[in-house]
């Protein structure tokens, strides 16, 4: 369980979280989604006590993160996968984790093969890793206390997309467990096939946010026509809103009317079908485009 | 799960002890190669000291001098530890792990502080076997007044805790060293400016830590200036870099 509550950061004059309010429920993954320097990081930092509030504040597990007496053996916490020490061995960052939170050491061994790290890679120095190894590095990481809930800062980033296939399974199983999960990222795909409930965040301010299957029944059909300029005059024609994305419009209101609407003009479809993530893709962009702001929340 | 703290989440007792921070701390200073091979030069100047006085005396050397003259290489190199243990965690971005894992941050600087004066007390064991090592093996005789060990220790002590306090103000490598190398001789530079200046100054320019180190008999007058020196040199950066840490962000 994660809550912000009217969370804002202020930096300076420039407000980096604004008013920030969103819960992440046991069971669930939370897709933490914005361009980069939207404010999901400081975000992130506040929820977990590396940084004040100016004002509201977060809750994990009902209570500050900062109350948390041990708080690694109920929360895993993953800000930036380069943020290890170079010199030391990936076995080592692991051991001198469960050091401190006093877990047994002898898990390390076990957290590295969960995140598929082998023994040639758990003796190397962490200065020798790939971006990808130092993101199953750190997952092992915050593996480590066996926790409840995970909040973990662009853990896609340098992934391969096996490595990203991987991550989904894992997460995904955490959270049908009864574990929470809170993820950010800036590329919409990499949450997409995973996310049950999705926060958009651009300049500090949330955007949207809800079940995905609600923000994805809101973003229309994807319609499709060699005759494009023809399509667009039928459904002007018939009333039927849309915008451009990519070859294909992405038009509002349910593919029969829309079906009909290109009947009506003559126009031959070549695809009709519920936007999904071409949907999430647009309505993504628009939400975080300059002009969009704020459009969809 | 529920939406109100759970049983035991936020009891003190749970919390890893100070005892544990303060091994792993310990364990942070050797598990990297470069934290090692400073231990084993700091260590490696002790001898080579020890070797200097045992060659240059007629007749061997004193245990007490060697004593000294091992605590005074060994804390060349000593504060450099502590700063690194303090600024490696803004230089390789632990903090963001160290402060995650232990939020109360004032825990982790505790844990450093303590982590440090036991290889503190390590190194001036170090230099005291030295020290009779070097007066019995080579004829001076292993005479050495317990105040002046004493006053050994707490030398290497308040060296590798200034080193710890200047790079907590600072939160950066380069600069903590520099001005750990450097303040001494600046202040030292302009007491030689004026005699009036210099009266001020000598309180300040770390110079009576030395004498702590070298005096090897007698009463040692000077703990006013040891406790002036102590307070602007650890005290004073320790709290500046408290209040930074305290309010600050880590990232």
């Amino acid at each position: 369980m994660i809550a912000t509550e009217s969370l804002s950061k202020r930096f300076g004059r420039q407000l980096a979280v604004d008013d920030v309010s969103f819960t992440c429920a046991p069971g669930t993954v939370t897709g933490f989604l914005g361009p980069n320097g939207a404010g999901k990081s400081t975000t992130m930092r506040l929820i977990a006590g590396l940084a004040y509030a100016s004002a509201g504040h977060a809750t994990v597990l009902g209570t500050d993160y900062r109350r948390i007496a041990n708080p690694s053996r109920h929360v895993g916490v993953m800000l930036d996968a380069s943020a290890q020490h170079t010199g030391r061995t990936g076995r080592e960052t692991l051991k001198l984790c469960a050091h401190t939170i006093g877990v047994d050491p002898g898990r390390a061994a076990e957290m590295l093969d969960r995140v598929g790290l082998d023994a040639a890679a758990a003796k190397k120095r962490v200065g020798k890793y790939s971006l990808g190894m130092r993101q199953r590095l750190g997952l092992a990481q915050v593996l480590m206390g066996d926790p409840q809930v995970l909040i973990l800062d662009e853990p896609a980033n340098g992934l391969d997309p096996q490595g990203i296939i991987w991550m989904r399974g894992l997460l995904r199983d955490f959270a049908d467990g009864g574990g929470t999960v809170l993820l950010s990222s800036h590329l919409l795909h990499e949450v997409d096939a995973i996310a049950d409930q999705l926060v958009l965040i651009n300049r500090g301010r949330v955007v949207a946010k809800g079940a995905k299957s609600e923000l994805l029944a809101a973003s229309g059909t994807l319609v499709r026509s060699p005759d494009r300029a023809g399509l667009e005059r039928a459904l002007t024609d018939a009333r039927i809103e849309f915008s451009a994305s990519d070859r294909a419009l992405i038009a509002s209101g349910e593919a029969e009317a829309i079906g009909a609407a290109a009947q009506a003009g003559g126009i031959a479809l070549s695809e009709l079908r519920a936007a999904e993530g071409a949907g999430l893709e647009d309505l993504f962009l628009s939400l975080t485009s300059d002009d969009g702001e704020g459009s969809g929340a | 799960m529920s939406s109100s703290p759970a049983a035991g989440l936020t009891d003190s007792s749970a919390r890893p002890s100070l005892l544990r921070l303060t091994r792993v701390e310990g364990r942070k200073m050797i598990d990297t190669r470069a934290g090692l091979w400073l231990l084993i030069v700091t260590a490696l100047l002790g001898v080579g000291g020890t070797l200097g006085e045992s060659l240059g005396s007629s007749g061997g050397p004193q245990a007490a001098d060697v004593f000294s003259t091992a605590a005074l290489s060994i804390s060349f190199l000593l504060p450099i530890v502590g700063i690194l243990l303090v600024t490696s965690e803004w230089s390789q971005r632990t903090g963001l792990i160290t402060f995650v894992l232990v939020p109360i941050r004032g825990r982790v600087v505790a844990a450093k502080l303590a982590a440090a004066v036991i290889i503190a007390i390590a190194a001036a064991m170090i230099s005291l076997a030295l020290g009779l090592l070097g007066g019995s093996a080579l004829g001076g005789g292993t005479e050495i007044e317990a105040a002046h060990v004493g006053r050994g220790f707490l030398f290497l002590v308040i060296a590798v805790s200034i080193g710890v306090a200047l790079g907590l103000a600072f939160m950066n490598s380069p600069l903590a060293i520099v001005l750990y190398f450097v303040g001494p001789l600046l202040f030292a530079a302009i007491g030689a400016i004026s005699g009036k200046i210099g009266d001020v100054t000598v309180w300040l320019d770390q110079s009576v830590l030395v004498t702590l180190a070298e005096d090897n008999q007698g009463d040692f007058g000077d703990w006013d200036k040891v406790g002036v020196t102590a307070l602007v040199w650890i005290a004073l950066p320790l709290l500046v870099g408290m209040l930074r840490l305290r309010r600050g962000d880590i990232d």
